[in-house]
């Protein structure tokens, strides 16, 4: 007997992992093999690749345009892309490492490079984290945003060792490396600058730390200056973190973030003991491959994180660009040109900063929130906010762009409409409670209400 | 994994604040915030985030740490007769000054209002942004735990349903003010805690629906919790209308939106306001004396009303918040004023950061450090019965010698000690900590932590 999708697993599946449901998505994966369903969220061919592209390559034209310093329009670009994308799971990758990664628009970096370094994301986003990991040693973006542009061997900038150590790779529970090793780490990443008009790294040996280096345990550096070997000692930095016992300490620690982020409430502590990180972590680093695409896969296709525990309810908070991209995606904003954003009302930017994330804005290197964190009063109008500003718009637009709303009163079509497979009670009944109450309301007023209360009821918020 | 319970859930979703029961468009909620709360003494904290390079705000200014300062601070060093003197009539001995971008904070320290205490970490010091910070916000280094020093406040005084006693400003709802039964209350600025459909009949008929997810079943404990913010949400709404704050820019904006809190007297006893950018690592010099005057500047717009000697006005047009020569003032608007006497008289200001930064400069700025000092603005008299006992508490840790100087400054002081003088003379925290009873983080090795004497007498009574 096939194991095949529910809508309820098409609703939680698409929820956690590709921005959101359409009633689309439900009517044409329900019924069909689990795995195909989740294998069709992956970009076809090799790690790697970039999944099919829009028309023309947005990120080249975007990061000609941004030496205007207009971070909005990066964000109003990746919003639509995120809505328009094929391949969702790769677009909700890209945001996850750029929450990992995490750098912000400051100025410098430029947007430009900011929307470089998206792109680099992008290609290794279910590739090789090894190949990831060493971009982002050598990405411009970041060698400004952690100093490694002023990295340089008779004044060695400890910024970014630590927190590829900290943040990138190892994490902190256990913490197995000492500030010795973020010293040494520090002194084999000296030697880049940035070349401003490429928006590409360069490496100058004469700004280099030539001298044998130890860190974790392992010799780094040494090389004969100016030789290739020399160049590319960053990457054995790279390699003495994920070589730690045997991978584990890497691999559980990327096993962590993605429980944490696409699953459920989970600390470092967990990941020696949760059956789902431990699972995750080995497909990561089995074969000593570094794979995301078949670590996030074993993710996906996981009992323990298809079926909600019943002893503990839905656990996961969605983002607020989660939030923002599904119900974008839900009313069936148009197809535009590309980075046009002109169906965007402008006001997103803000209900975003309220609701506690902006692309290309995280609030520090550790990038943002998660699960429980996202939640406060405040940020909870934001959420709210995200809803009620996208209804009022379509409402100023006649609703001329909306796929058509259900009726005011047909609580089943909600549902289905906002990719939920049902709802719970409370809900249901503040739902009946709204509809009963006697009011002059036209129906189309109606009918955005009904959009707003959905969208901001638990049901919808957790997944 | 987590255990999940109900009260995990709403202590991390910072919620806390009951079960929802009535329409809040049904009354005013602000009523009832008491005698006791009106006039109650405050305590503001700042959060320099990043890691404050404290050794180029409180600066040696000659002796033999002025030497190793020259030394390694060749680039990043403030000339001596650039730092505006700690010395308040023959007080203190002038050998150490502040970073001249401080003019406001200079002129309170020689009005006797400003303590400055020195070599403040805590023992077995961590160098990660992340780790520190939450050390300093959790108020105990042997287990970091999920309260905050401010928040376990909260838990021994409760917080009464109608009142908002503990506030966060700026960025997410902080640590500190996570107890295990009651949270602060995140309020950015009052345009962040209204519904943006406002409140006409068709907007208030969704809140009222919306607030009414506060009873989804509890066995589904996460939906649970958000549906309850969901009704604290639009309580908080209602509860702000009509509160305004002047916003000339900069960290300016926060300070003056703890002003408008603790001038309508709603009963707020503890505020926590995050900031950011202090982690200097490179182009120190210019970073530094901004973020510096930006501070400067908040505490000139909280305390006398105005920026750079220009008033501040509510709905007035903000200025940039950069530096001489590119500032821009806020002008227009109508004009805020000093701050009321009295309220100064029973409010604490009082700095920290995760850490201070090494003693050496790289090229150019500096890298993760450790002790620093904190600066605390308060009453110098005792007109609430407590006052703040200006000048410089605590010992200046060692910076070694020219020949061989020190890698970092460390500690002379727990950060603990310094909470607890708060908690225990400041802020009225009768069941607050005490040796072998109340918090257990302020418990080292079963000893008074003031009982070293490091920090007697930063509060005097009157």
């Amino acid at each position: 007997m096939p194991d095949l999708a529910t809508r309820a697993d098409v609703s939680r599946l698409y929820g956690r992992a590709a921005f959101g449901a359409t009633r689309a998505d439900l009517d044409t994966w329900q019924g069909q093999p689990y795995d195909a369903v989740v294998d069709a969220l992956f970009p076809p061919g090799p790690p790697g690749t970039i999944g099919r592209l829009p028309q023309i390559d947005e990120v080249e034209q975007i990061s000609q345009e941004s030496q205007t310093q207009d971070v909005y329009a990066a964000i109003r670009w990746w919003l639509e892309r995120m809505l328009e994308t094929p391949y969702p799971l790769e677009e909700r990758m890209t945001l996850f490492w750029h929450d990992h990664f995490a750098t912000a628009f400051l100025g410098e970096p430029d947007v430009g490079m900011l929307m470089l370094q998206n792109r680099t994301l992008r290609q290794h986003a279910l590739g090789s984290f090894r190949s990831l990991a060493n971009a982002m040693t050598t990405d411009a973006a970041m060698l400004y945003w952690l100093n490694g542009i002023a990295n340089r061997v008779d004044g060695v900038n400890e910024n970014y060792a630590r927190e590829f150590l900290e943040l990138f790779t190892l994490g902190v529970v256990p913490q197995v490396y000492t500030e010795t090793d973020i010293r040494e780490a520090a002194k084999a990443f000296t030697g880049f600058l940035v070349n401003t008009s490429t928006r590409t790294f360069q490496f100058v040996p004469t700004r280099h730390d030539a001298s044998v280096k130890t860190v974790l345990g392992r010799r780094v550096g040494g090389h004969l200056p100016g030789s290739p070997q020399e160049a590319l000692e960053y990457q054995e930095v790279t390699e003495a973190a994920l070589a730690h016992d045997g991978g584990k300490t890497a691999s559980r620690f990327l096993a962590y973030k993605l429980v944490q982020q696409f699953g459920y409430p989970v600390t470092p502590a967990d990941a020696t003991t949760d059956v789902l990180i431990q699972d995750v972590a080995w497909a990561i680093r089995a074969g000593d491959k570094w794979d995301l695409r078949k670590g996030v896969r074993t993710l996906l296709t996981h009992p323990k994180w298809r079926y909600a525990d019943p002893a503990a309810g839905k656990r996961l908070v969605r983002s607020p660009v989660e939030t923002v991209v599904h119900a974008a995606k839900v009313l069936g904003f148009p197809k535009t040109n590309v980075y046009g954003s002109l169906y965007w009302p402008q006001q997103i930017q803000f209900m975003l900063e309220r609701a506690g994330q902006v692309p290309f804005l995280p609030p520090n290197v550790g990038g943002w929130q998660s699960g429980l964190g996202w939640l406060s009063q405040t940020t909870n109008l934001g959420r709210y906010d995200v809803l009620s500003v996208l209804a009022q718009y379509l409402h100023n637009l006649a609703l001329q762009y909306a796929l058509p709303l259900p009726a005011s009163g047909d609580l089943d079509g909600w549902a289905v409409y906002m990719g939920l497979a049902s709802f719970s009670t409370n809900t249901k009944l503040r739902l009946q409670q709204y509809l009963a109450d006697p009011q002059t309301l036209d129906e189309v007023q109606k009918q955005l209400s009904m959009f707003v209360l959905v969208g901001t009821s638990p049901d919808w918020q957790v997944m | 994994m987590t255990t999940l319970t109900r009260r995990t859930v709403l202590k991390g979703a910072a919620a806390g604040v009951g079960m929802y029961t009535l329409s809040p468009m049904l009354g005013k909620a602000w009523g009832a915030a008491g005698p006791q709360a009106a006039g109650r003494r405050t305590l503001i904290v700042l959060d320099l985030g990043g890691g404050n390079d404290g050794l180029n705000m409180v600066v040696p200014r000659s002796g033999a740490r002025r030497a190793v300062y020259e030394q390694v601070r060749p680039t990043i060093g403030l000339a001596a007769d650039s730092l505006l003197p700690l010395d308040r009539g023959g007080q203190d001995d002038g050998s150490l000054g502040l970073h001249p971008a401080l003019t406001t904070l200079h002129s309170l320290y020689r009005a006797d209002r400003v303590a400055v205490v020195q070599g403040v970490d805590y023992p077995n010091h961590n160098y990660s942004h992340f780790t520190s910070n939450d050390i300093w916000q959790a108020g105990n280094p042997d287990n970091i735990g999920d309260s905050g020093w401010l928040g376990r406040h909260l838990d021994r005084v409760g917080q009464p349903l109608d009142q908002i006693r503990a506030v966060g400003i700026g960025g997410s709802l902080a640590h500190a003010l996570r107890g295990d039964e009651h949270s602060g209350v995140q309020v950015n600025s009052f345009g962040s805690t209204h519904f943006v459909d406002g409140d006409s009949p068709l907007a208030r008929k969704r809140h009222e629906i919306y607030a009414g997810f506060a009873q989804h079943s509890a066995l589904d404990p996460l939906r649970a919790a958000y549906g309850e913010l969901c009704a604290a949400t639009v309580r908080l709404d209602a509860e702000t209308m009509g509160l305004v704050a002047a916003q000339p820019g900069g960290l300016a904006n926060l300070f003056l939106t703890a002003r408008t809190l603790l001038s309508a007297d709603l009963g707020v006893e503890v505020v926590f306001i995050q900031t950011g950018g202090y982690d200097t690592h490179s182009g120190q010099t210019t970073l530094h004396q901004t973020l510096l005057r930006d501070l400067d500047r908040a505490l000139e717009a909280f305390y006398f009303g105005t920026i750079e000697g220009v008033p501040v006005g509510i709905g007035g047009t903000p200025g940039n918040g950069l530096p001489d020569p590119l500032y821009v003032p806020p002008t227009g608007g109508t004009p805020i004023g000093p701050l009321d006497p009295a309220i100064a008289d029973r409010t604490l200001v009082m700095t920290f950061s995760e850490f201070g930064r090494r003693i050496g400069e790289n090229a150019g700025g500096t890298d993760h450090g450790a002790a620093a000092p904190m600066l605390l603005v308060g009453p110098p008299s005792a007109a609430t019965g407590v006052s703040l006992v200006p000048g410089l508490h605590g010992d200046h840790p060692d910076m070694g010698s020219t020949t061989l100087p020190a890698d970092n400054l460390g500690m002379t002081l727990d950060m603990r000690s310094v909470y607890q003088a708060v908690l225990t003379k400041w802020i009225d925290d009768p069941t607050g900590p005490r040796p072998d009873e109340g918090d257990p983080a302020f418990r080292l090795n079963g000893t008074n932590l003031e009982a070293d004497g490091s920090l007697a007498g930063l509060f005097a009574t009157a």
